[in-house]
């Protein structure tokens, strides 16, 4: 595969949540704002990029019995320095972050994209699949969040769009309704992923 | 922390169900939950792993993340002590008993990522429990986390008769059941502040 | 035999060895990113705190250290930490930090009480672990302004705070809710009432 496919294949067609069904825990809670979406979206693809390089890296060298531990050791301590340079140098964001930290290390898809793709595949390769997958990932959050901030606090970023008229919608702020608004959009993709194929 | 073990326990199980309230180990749950055999399978093998590693999490965090001040290591500490007791449990199961390997197989590996073993850990340290308060935490979080998966298998076991649109079928639809089994928990909130 | 054996004695320690050894890296990695790391943190929370004492007094921000060592004294009595202010040899009032159990973790807060403590003047919460967007709304301005300038004693008898949903229009030492987070809410009320008295209990003002 080209890298352009592999790219287009994690982001899209492998889609990490509404195909693998991955990644959900992290989508449900973050969901509420835009911006948190967006930085737990970041954090997930620089997370993913770097553990599936490295992971890709020692490939060769990873007994099989403990391939699982080695890929989480790995993953968390790109995590953590992630905490800890937020906590550094943007210690705002690092304190919207803060609680997802734990989120990102047992972040499903992270897992998922090095058993099935870095373990297999070489460096570079694995790190641009793991972008897409962080990606696609990261785009699904900002979709779900988008109508859970704007029925829900009528904000977008943070900015009021909807006035005093609108009546907020609680439901979009509690979580039960990341869990509808995924649902609505799997069925979403699938319909137009269906319409495509008859085309 | 003056907090009654029993009630702690009841409200892990139900009023702060770590699934339904805390929305976390979702992957598994969503994926797992399409036949009751496997959803008991893989809520006990849950449970067993929860219990136990938030005692022994206790300790290495007390015993010595704290002394040596290496508290901002406890992520990777946890999630190590948690891949290497289920990678030993696997090793003992398969030794003692191959008839249970077989059948737990992939549930064990999977239960590593299980995001809710890790939650319950950290929510332990964070909410200052001591030991016996730790491993009830554990329990009644794990006994839950059971509990919700097996009721959205016999769910969904009822629902495969009924007419669900195409691009519902699967995930889509236990999601929107785990939503308003959500919401349905959502009243228990304040019954039992366990905190 | 030769074989069986190196295969053997590979299969068995050869993980172990490999963990062990990437464990001590990463952790060597991690280790030396948080030492590096560490002095601006602590720098930079020590500021951010000195800042929210200055804020819960209503004392002016513009020099955060240098107000801080012009108008505070730190003291610290019955197991609770509190840092007065005074102007032009005056004390203006108390400011107590407490701590108290949220939804997720502990949230802590700071209380600012005229000299009498017959008031609260100000409330700032500085560490809290809610759901972001929902519980941690309680960090938001309008929230934490409705416990600000009340009376807090009336014939040396406490007044304590009370919620409502927040549609209602609160009165007195009413607050309105957070919507979708009674919890959390609940929380930094109780934190408030359960503080408060012992507060009162300790220091025993007139």
């Amino acid at each position: 595969m080209t890298k352009k496919q592999i790219f287009i294949n994690s982001l899209y067609h492998e889609n990490a949540v509404w195909r693998q069904i991955l990644g959900i825990c992290s989508a449900l809670a973050v969901t509420n704002q835009l911006m948190n979406s967006l930085v737990m979206g970041l954090g997930v693809v620089f997370t993913l990029a770097f553990s599936c390089f490295t992971i890709s890296l020692l490939r060769n060298y990873i007994p099989a019995r403990i391939r699982m531990m080695v890929q989480v050791l790995i993953i968390a301590s790109y995590v953590i320095i992630v905490d800890l340079f937020l906590k550094a140098f943007l210690p705002d964001i690092s304190k919207a972050l803060g609680p997802y930290v734990g989120l990102i290390i047992t972040n499903c898809i992270i897992m998922g994209r090095a058993e099935a793709f870095a373990m297999k595949n070489t460096p570079l390769n694995s790190a641009i699949d793991g972008i897409g997958a962080g990606l696609g990932y990261a785009f699904v959050l900002l979709i779900i969040a988008f109508f859970r901030e704007l029925f829900g606090f009528g904000t977008f970023f943070g900015f009021q769009i909807l006035g005093q008229w609108w009546t907020k919608w609680s439901i979009m702020v509690m979580a039960p309704s990341a869990f509808f608004m995924l649902a609505l959009l799997m069925w979403f993709v699938y319909n137009v992923q269906l319409k495509n194929k008859k085309d | 922390m003056e907090l009654n073990v029993f009630i702690l326990f009841m409200a892990a199980i139900f009023t702060s169900n770590i699934l339904l309230t805390n929305f976390l180990g979702m992957c598994s749950y969503l994926s797992v939950s399409r036949q009751i055999e496997s959803s008991l399978g893989l809520g006990f093998a849950v449970f067993f792993v929860m219990t136990c590693t938030t005692a022994l999490n206790y300790f290495v965090y007390y015993f010595v993340l704290v002394p040596l001040d290496i508290v901002y290591l406890q992520y990777i500490i946890f999630i190590i002590v948690i891949a290497a007791f289920v990678q030993l449990t696997e090793m003992v199961i398969e030794r003692l008993s191959p008839v249970l390997y077989y059948s737990l197989g992939i549930f064990l590996p999977l239960i590593t990522v299980n995001c809710a073993i890790l939650g319950v850990s950290l929510f332990m340290v964070i909410r200052n429990y001591s030991f016996i308060q730790s491993v009830a935490f554990g329990a009644g979080s794990g006994i839950g986390w059971l509990l919700a998966i097996l009721a959205l298998a016999g769910i969904r076991q009822k629902v495969n008769d009924t007419f669900v649109p195409a691009g519902l079928r699967g995930a889509g639809l236990s999601l929107i059941i785990t939503g308003i089994m959500a919401l349905g928990f959502i009243g228990f909130s304040g019954i039992a502040v366990i905190q | 035999m030769k074989q069986t054996k190196k295969y053997l004695s590979e299969r068995k320690f050869y993980p172990v060895f490999f963990m062990v050894i990437l464990t001590v890296i990463f952790v060597g990695v991690l280790a030396v990113f948080y030492h590096l790391t560490q002095a601006r943190v602590q720098t930079y929370k020590a500021h951010q705190f000195q800042k929210m004492v200055l804020l819960t007094l209503d004392l002016p921000v513009d020099q955060i250290e240098q107000n801080y060592n012009t108008y505070i004294t730190e003291e610290s009595q019955s197991g609770f930490d509190y840092y007065f202010a005074k102007r032009n040899d005056e004390i203006i009032g108390y400011c107590f930090k407490i701590e108290g159990s949220g939804l997720w973790g502990m949230i802590n807060a700071l209380i600012a009480l005229n000299q009498d403590f017959s008031e609260l003047i100000g409330f700032r919460i500085i560490d809290q672990n809610e759901t972001p967007g929902l519980g941690a709304r309680i960090t938001e301005e309008w929230f934490q302004k409705q416990f600000q300038d009340k009376k807090i004693r009336h014939d040396g008898e406490l007044i304590k705070f009370t919620m409502v949903p927040e549609d209602d229009i609160p009165e007195n030492n009413q607050v309105q809710q957070v919507t979708g987070a009674t919890s959390s809410t609940r929380a930094v009320v109780d934190m408030l009432n359960k503080n408060l008295v012992k507060i009162i209990q300790e220091f025993k003002p007139e």
